[in-house]
């Protein structure tokens, strides 16, 4: 199955794309997509999305769909998901 | 939000074609006059919030924002010129709205909200439009809207894309239960186009229009998302944060 994955702000400045497929095997959660991505992405990637304790920076905002979801929670992906990463941006 | 004042024949006169918006309409207008802004600041977005909102007609606006005008703010800062380089941003600022619409009352304050000024500022008003480019700030804001249950208005852009919501204390997520803690990889600097924050600015001027004239859906507990390289306009529901350190108690 796949899912797309969307990036936006710096997060998409560090992967250098908008958005990507991703092929997953069944029954991945969130949790076990992330370790996927920084690992395409590299450490710029990593270093945004990861805070050193191992969990998602707060300020990162994670939906699949349109609905806003937390990075540990349960729900199995399934395909055709679209998951989006918003890193915080600001005025000026 | 605001009740309202009666228009004068010349109000009237120079608001008829918005007058015609359904939904809006005489009362909305009257509304928007008794109502008060704080726009914050008016740099690329804030500029373009204060001047949407004084052409529509709103009675006060309070617009703050330190430092003098550079050559860099000419790219976007609408409200600034060249001939005023080196001279204060709020002054030009309201030299510009004033052209626009003498009636409009404007208090200047030559600062960025901060700590300090935060919760005096906003006293002067009905509705927050947060134009600011440092969390601190934003922080600051939304942290006194909530105190005082007052809307809030999030503008933010980087490089083509660009986001927008609406807060309402205790009915919306606030900017805290987004964002807890400053966010360590954002940067002052960043790149934009005047284009870009003009979008969003009058987007957001848009959603303060409908919040103090009382019509329309504003974005609420959502959050548009757009990204000018490819047209790409979205909107996604929030979640409030029941654990928030600003607005979990509400
Ligand atoms: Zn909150």
């Amino acid at each position: 199955m796949n899912v797309t994955v969307e990036y936006a702000a710096q997060v998409k400045r560090a992967t250098g794309i908008s958005r990507e497929t991703v092929e997953l095997v069944n029954g991945e959660t969130l949790k076990d997509l992330i370790p996927m991505l920084t690992e395409r992405h590299g450490d710029e990637f990593h270093a945004l999305l990861m805070e050193e304790s191992g969990k998602l920076q707060p300020s990162i905002l994670l939906f699949i769909g349109d609905e806003q979801v937390d990075w540990d929670e349960s729900r199995k992906l399934t395909d055709r998901d679209v998951v989006t990463f918003l890193s915080p941006i600001s005025g000026g | 939000m605001p009740l309202g004042i009666p228009l004068t024949d010349e109000e009237r006169a120079v608001y008829e074609w918005q007058i015609w918006v359904p939904g809006f309409g005489e009362a909305g207008q009257e509304r928007l006059k008794s109502a008060s802004v704080l726009v914050s600041r008016c740099g690329g977005l804030g500029s373009v919030v204060a001047y949407e909102l004084a052409a529509a007609g709103v009675g006060k606006m309070v617009i703050a924002h330190a430092g003098n005008v550079k050559p860099s703010d000419l790219n976007r800062q609408l409200l600034m010129t060249h001939d005023w380089l080196g001279k204060p941003r709020v002054e030009s600022a309201k030299r510009r709205l004033n052209d626009l619409n003498p009636r409009l009352e404007i208090v200047t304050v030559p600062e960025n909200i901060n700590e300090s000024n935060a919760a005096e500022i906003v006293e002067q008003v009905d509705l927050i439009v947060d134009c600011a480019p440092l969390f601190n700030e934003r922080y600051c804001m939304n942290r006194e809207a909530v105190r005082q249950r007052k809307p809030l208005v999030e503008c933010a852009m980087y490089d083509l894309e660009a986001q927008l919501t609406t807060i309402v204390p205790g009915q919306t997520p606030c900017l805290a239960c987004l964002y807890p803690d400053d966010p360590p990889a954002w940067k002052r600097e960043f790149p934009v186009f005047g284009a870009v924050s003009g979008t969003v600015g009058c987007l957001g001027a848009m959603e303060a229009l409908k919040l103090l004239g009382e019509f329309g859906e504003p974005l609420t507990g959502e959050l548009l998302t757009m990204d000018l390289r490819d047209m790409t306009f979205r909107t996604r529901k929030l979640r409030r944060n029941q654990d928030c350190h600003v607005c979990g108690s509400l």
